[in-house]
């Protein structure tokens, strides 16, 4: 399962991606765990990123989102921090920079842009809110079959959701 | 035995002294890590002596998959300019199930601005087979170099327009410097340019990312041509190269430079193709020696020995 959308200037998307790895240096993770470059602060020693960084002086983890573009629309949404700075901003981006400035406050650049952002939103919902679950019911699956038999469902409450077939049909 | 004779036989030694200053070695002890793209390119040049850019080829590769693929040409006579423009909206690029489907044309001045991107900035491996000869097609100016490259040419690629509408050389972009050793081997860098990012002052591989000032990237330029003859022995043209390794690669029967057809864009791209594939092959052979040799320091089977030496921690005096 594709799990990125591929951006539409590679040539540009993989430039932005290797500095911003150059800059926090070769394979570095925060203790947390958290590797992307983008939500990593050039710099710290250890490496630190964004929301430990901000735990650690007490501020608050999230940070208010302009998904359509601060030159678009004042509209924000409140999203995690490492979230917003690796990967939110770095699919703006990837939007043609007139449509991102919209330095004359073109309507029709700013309608683009409320598309984009909706498209980016969506897909960053979807791959944080729902891409896991299929992934977890198949092993979850497994699991079930191992353990109880194959028709693991048979007696009990999740009898309901299994499809409905004709007695004859196998496949 | 009754025979008593003495023959005198030739014997050959190599000794390899231990280096009195060990620390005199200023080879780097780092692990070279293969950039994360790879741009292929490959250009055809004019029928006269001067072999200008006509129309090139290039092809972005990321993680072994063809990402981004585009057309670039000089200034062209109107006619063969529609014939390009025609092919370009007519086909998509060969790139893979995450690539950007359309086929880009850029012009010169467009393609050398993506080049920088992804050769200077995104620090990528540039491959071509007989590179030199596609980056000189690239170039606006070409002077001799100095310094290491000393007795070779230095290219300028990038250019402005100033502000009576001339072209000017770009002095905020580096140069690149070709200095052939022989036939089939060049040395190929970068020089250093005014006001560089910060970005560009950290060293390749560094573990902090912490700016060196004075560093110089040098590039990754990877001639087919040259990794071919060090991994066997013998010199290759693509042709005899795709063969010898498995490539698939149909030679077009000698096109007409004088005129630009859609065969002949199919021939440049076929190319490129095949110069990919012939990278791909010659990387992975590279791969199976147990040595730590970056495929853009390999000049000839030699650099192979001597990384074996190194290998077996045997001190060279080559």
């Amino acid at each position: 399962m594709a799990r990125k959308r591929p951006p539409r200037d590679p040539s540009k998307a993989l430039r932005r991606k290797v500095v911003a790895s150059r800059r926090v240096g070769l394979d570095a993770s925060c203790s947390c765990g958290e590797k992307r470059p983008g939500a990593l602060i050039p710099g710290t020693k250890p490496t630190t990123c964004a929301a430990c960084q901000r735990a650690k002086t007490g501020q608050t983890p999230m940070d208010d989102h302009h998904p359509f573009g601060r030159a678009n629309s004042s509209i924000t949404i409140p999203v995690p921090v490492n979230d917003h700075r690796a990967r939110l901003s770095i699919d703006q981006m990837d939007w043609p920079r007139s449509t991102l400035m919209n330095a004359h406050g073109s309507p029709l650049l700013a309608a683009a842009a409320c598309v984009r952002g909706f498209i980016d939103t969506v897909f960053y919902l979807i791959e944080e809110s729902l891409l896991w679950i299929p992934d977890m019911l198949e092993l979850l699956d497994d699991f079930q079959v191992k353990k109880l038999g194959q028709q693991w469902w048979v007696k009990t409450e999740l009898k309901r959701f299994a499809p409905k077939r004709k007695p004859n049909d196998k496949s | 035995m009754t025979n008593h004779e003495i023959k005198s036989l030739p014997i050959g030694v190599r000794v390899f002294p231990a280096p009195t200053d060990v620390d005199g070695n200023t080879r780097s002890k780092k692990e070279w890590r293969q950039p994360a793209g790879m741009l292929v390119i490959h250009t055809e040049g004019s029928d006269d002596a001067a072999q200008k850019l006509l129309l090139g080829s290039a092809r972005l590769i990321i993680a072994g998959q063809c990402v981004e693929e585009c057309l670039f040409h000089s200034v062209l006579a109107k006619a063969a300019l529609r014939t390009v423009k025609k092919y370009a909206e007519h086909h998509a690029a060969e790139t893979g199930a995450g690539g950007f489907k359309q086929l880009r044309l850029l012009n010169l001045r467009e393609f050398v601005k993506v080049f920088y991107d992804l050769a200077y900035k995104a620090r990528c491996l540039v491959v071509g087979s007989n590179l030199p000869v596609h980056l000189s097609r690239l170039a606006f100016d070409s002077a001799p170099a100095r310094g290491f490259f000393a007795g070779g040419f230095s290219l300028g690629l990038w250019t402005y327009t100033d502000r009576n509408g001339r072209e000017r050389l770009d002095g905020f972009r580096p140069r690149i410097c070709i200095k052939y050793i022989d036939n089939k081997r060049a040395f190929i860098g970068f020089t250093a340019r005014y006001s560089p990012d910060k970005e560009d002052l950290i060293p390749e591989g560094s573990a902090t990312g912490e700016p060196q000032a004075g560093y110089i990237f040098p590039g990754h330029f990877l001639d087919l041509r040259t990794l071919a003859f060090a991994l066997t022995d013998e010199v290759y043209s693509l042709e005899g190269a795709c063969e010898a390794f498995g490539v698939e690669y149909e030679v077009e029967p000698a096109l007409s430079r004088s005129f630009i057809t859609k065969e002949y864009i199919d021939a440049t791209r076929r190319t490129v193709s095949a110069s990919s594939e012939l990278a791909r092959k010659l990387l992975d052979e590279l791969a199976k020696h147990p040595i730590a040799l970056p495929p853009t320091q390999a000049f000839s089977p030699a650099s192979l020995g001597k990384a074996y030496l190194r290998a077996m921690g045997i001190e060279t005096t080559l």
